[in-house]
């Protein structure tokens, strides 16, 4: 079940300026179309976590924690660790979440982190089944949005990307039939696959990267675009109520690949990849 | 500087807790005041490995209109753990115990604040926890109460918290998780440091009289040293903004 | 160039803080008093002039006084009125009865309006018409102080001009003794500035760069509200901002502020 959202309200003159501005080919906070804000990711902030991080972009603050432990399988995937992202938008974050369960935008931005993370292969969960169909490890994500300026899932995704990267992952011990995990010996992720999300949003007809909160509430619609070190696309999400032209699909596709190298640098230096 | 309880001279100086502290010692503790954007107060502690981070929204209009007060303000407090703050990983979906430590960290707040200020308005104060590391209510209520001062709430006076208990057969302050999970007695307690009264108490194991009240006055004398640090971070707070125009130009 | 720093005569409290009050009269919303000592309520500075103690907030909510001149944003419409939000914690209602007829007013308008009534329970009573309506108390004397210290700030809805929020609570530095800060600022920026007491501000300028440079001064002056020099500091901002601006722009801003300006920063 889903009901259409009440949200915020922006005053006449403030929209008159942001349309003004984005006429005059500039954005309400001097950046350009094609602009991030500043981006800054740290990593190792929570030590219960076998990994975690915290990701800043502009004002939005998103922290992720990695959680493993050992469970049954799926059934129908007894030979698959099993992967859970969870996204907590708690009540400090922003005026306009509430306490409660994850709504429906808690719910998608942990879906589609999740389905960027299995696409791109960035954890190779087949390789974390020491006892197929009876024990596979689990790895728990957790998101936790700090302080909402806009752009949620670009932020989140980096967050869960950097603390999946440095996490301290237990090794197993099998024992005939028992499973139990070495905390005191770890290794970390072993692949180099690096999805990387970019959101844009349409305001106004103009195509505008890593909105701002405001720039959030008047876009008609957005568009998130999960892309791989490969140059491929492994996940794409189109959001809110409005429609995207096929023109400007392809002209979100090529800002998504043109944003990349930035997030990038700042996710490696985080991440202490060369 | 007072001694753990029971034991006397040369020994009690010389007894060290698991993680080196004398008995009377605090863990390391850093406050930080006005750290999120959107809040209209917040605050961010670190105390030994815990970390916690507080926001206050408001005053702000009362939703649902039926918990309204017609002559002062309504207060919402909420005290929640991260799933990644635990050792084993926690659901997010509140506790008893969580439920019952926003109880009694609002009764602590409310004693402070002067309500009838805003009457039909809202507070909402929300307590994160990042990391727990035993002693999270009183953190929590330490950030709080900076929170507040941050977003202008008038108050009789700041709110300050700290825990003591019974380790090992003595009496020590601000309990770290293992002294927490193997002691044999743990209290909390918050105080308005100025007016010296006491807004929470909350005590479980077992202890004699005696003991009680060493405990009891061992913890205010940790809430006195926490309160001139909260006096601190709200004055560094302050010093921070100058470091917009210092001397030379910088670039914003 | 010197740091700056708290002016001697007032010190800087916290709520809880004991203070040395020698003053007959005290503010009773940021001093209280129990068994003879009296304590701060807020976090600001505290001070006594005039037989007369009280705290100066750095930090807190509006708190509406009828007479109060006020920028405010229309949120909903009602049965009897407007709901306006005037960054408090409780939007004002602005009764059809006191919009001039010929206004035509729609949610998400942004409006001046002058507090008409006020109880601390029952909430703000706004009024647009030019003369006062007839609700309320009247304190005559104190509006001829409002009047003379807005320069009769005209009622109505407001077209045009970039709105700004300063906290509440550093209203009084950006406007400076006499108005001495809020005046250079005009000066500086060469521009109309509406004051609303309740924090929103609405500067009169369609250029983005001299709005650019007025949030930055806002930012500045609610980070240094409780510090010394804080005029001569924003003075000093606003030419060095400016000049960098006007080499860009030859003449002063055209109808449209084009494209080229806005791409600095």
């Amino acid at each position: 079940m889903s009901l259409t959202p009440v949200l915020p309200r922006i005053n006449k003159l403030r929209e008159q300026e942001i349309r003004t501005a984005l006429r005059q080919g500039i954005r309400i906070d001097g950046r350009g179309f094609d602009e991030y804000r500043s981006i800054q990711v740290t990593t190792g902030v929570v030590s219960q976590a076998e990994g975690s991080a915290n990701a800043l972009i502009g004002g939005t603050r998103v922290m992720a924690g990695v959680k493993i432990g050992l469970a049954t399988p799926y059934s129908d995937q007894p030979n698959m660790g099993v992967l859970i992202v969870n996204a907590e938008f708690v009540p400090l974050a922003s005026p306009t979440f509430e306490p409660g369960p994850p709504d429906e935008n808690a719910i998608e931005l942990a879906r589609v982190i999740d389905r960027g993370i299995r696409s791109s292969k960035v954890i190779l969960l087949e390789e974390y089944a020491p006892l197929p169909g009876k024990r596979v490890y689990v790895f728990f994500i957790d998101i936790y949005v700090l302080d909402h300026l806009g752009n949620l899932l670009d932020t989140a995704a980096l967050a869960s990307i950097a603390a999946l990267y440095t996490a301290k992952i237990p090794k197993v011990e099998v024992v005939g039939d028992e499973v139990s995990l070495n905390r005191s010996v770890t290794e970390s992720i072993r692949t180099s696959a690096l999805p990387i999300t970019v959101t844009v949003a349409k305001v106004f007809d103009h195509l505008l990267v890593d909105p701002n909160l405001e720039e959030e509430l008047l876009a008609e619609a957005r568009i998130a675009i999960t892309t791989t070190e490969r140059d491929t696309i492994c996940a794409v999400q189109k959001m809110g109520s409005g429609a995207f032209t096929r023109q400007e699909i392809e002209e979100c596709v090529e800002l998504a690949f043109k944003c990349r190298p930035k997030i990038e640098e700042a996710l490696r230096l985080a991440i202490g990849h060369a | 500087m007072q001694q753990g309880g029971g034991a006397e001279g040369q020994a009690a100086e010389e007894w060290r807790r698991p993680d080196g502290r004398a008995a009377d010692e605090l863990r390391p503790l850093r406050l930080e005041v006005g750290v999120l954007e959107n809040a209209e107060g917040s605050a961010y502690g670190e105390q030994g490995r815990g970390k916690i981070l507080v926001a206050v929204y408001g005053p702000t209009e009362v939703h649902p209109r039926h918990m309204e007060h017609v002559d002062r303000l309504t207060m919402l407090c909420r005290y929640h753990m991260a799933p990644f703050s635990t050792e084993e990983r926690r659901r997010p979906q509140p506790t008893r115990r969580d439920i019952e430590l926003s109880k009694v960290i609002r009764e602590a707040l409310e004693a402070a604040v002067l309500t009838e200020r805003f009457p039909r308005s809202m507070l909402k104060i929300f307590i994160e926890v990042l990391e727990a590391a035993g002693g999270t209510r009183c953190l929590g209520i330490t950030l709080a109460s900076l929170a507040l001062a941050n977003a202008g709430i008038p108050m009789r006076d700041l709110v300050v918290g700290c825990a003591a208990g019974k380790y090992k057969g003595r009496i020590v302050l601000d309990l770290s998780e293992e002294e927490d999970k193997e002691g044999e007695a743990d209290m909390a307690v918050a105080i308005m440091p100025s007016l010296n009264r006491i807004v929470l108490l909350q005590m479980d194991g077992e202890l004699t009289r005696e003991e009680f009240f060493q405990a009891l006055d061992l913890a205010i004398e940790g809430c006195r040293r926490i309160h001139k640090m909260q006096v601190e971070a709200i004055k560094r707070k302050l010093q921070e903004g100058l470091a917009l125009t210092p001397p030379t130009e910088e670039k914003e | 160039m010197s740091q700056p720093s708290t002016p001697s005569e007032r010190i800087l409290v916290v709520p809880g803080d004991q203070l040395p009050v020698t003053a007959a009269k005290i503010d009773h919303e940021t001093i209280f008093r129990e068994n003879e000592q009296y304590y701060s309520t807020v976090v600001g500075l505290f001070e006594q002039r005039q037989n007369r103690a009280n705290v100066v907030r750095l930090f807190g909510p509006y708190t509406p006084k009828v007479g109060d001149v006020v920028v405010g944003i229309i949120i909903d419409e009602v049965l009897l009125g407007w709901k306006v939000d005037i960054n408090a914690a409780r939007p004002a209602l602005l009764p059809f009865t006191n919009v001039p007829s010929r206004s035509k007013l729609s949610i998400g308008d942004v409006i001046v309006a002058e507090v008409a009534d006020y109880g601390v329970s029952r909430g703000v009573v706004l009024n647009m018409r030019e003369k006062r309506a007839r609700t309320g108390r009247r304190k005559t004397r104190r509006r001829q102080t409002k009047k003379t210290r807005t320069k009769g700030r005209r009622l109505g809805r407001v077209t045009r001009g970039f709105l700004v929020a300063i906290q509440p609570s550093k209203l009084p530095r950006l406007i400076g003794r006499g108005g001495s800060m809020i005046s250079a600022i005009k000066r500086g920026l060469n521009r109309d500035i509406i004051v609303g007491e309740n924090g929103y501000l609405v500067l009169r300028t369609e250029s983005l760069r001299k709005r650019q440079i007025f949030e930055r001064i806002i930012r500045i002056i609610e980070a240094q509200a409780h510090t010394t020099g804080l005029t001569e500091r924003v003075i000093k901002l606003l030419s060095e901002s400016l000049s960098s601006f006007s080499l860009e722009h030859s003449s002063g801003e055209s109808a449209t502020g084009r494209g080229s300006g806005g791409a600095s920063r």
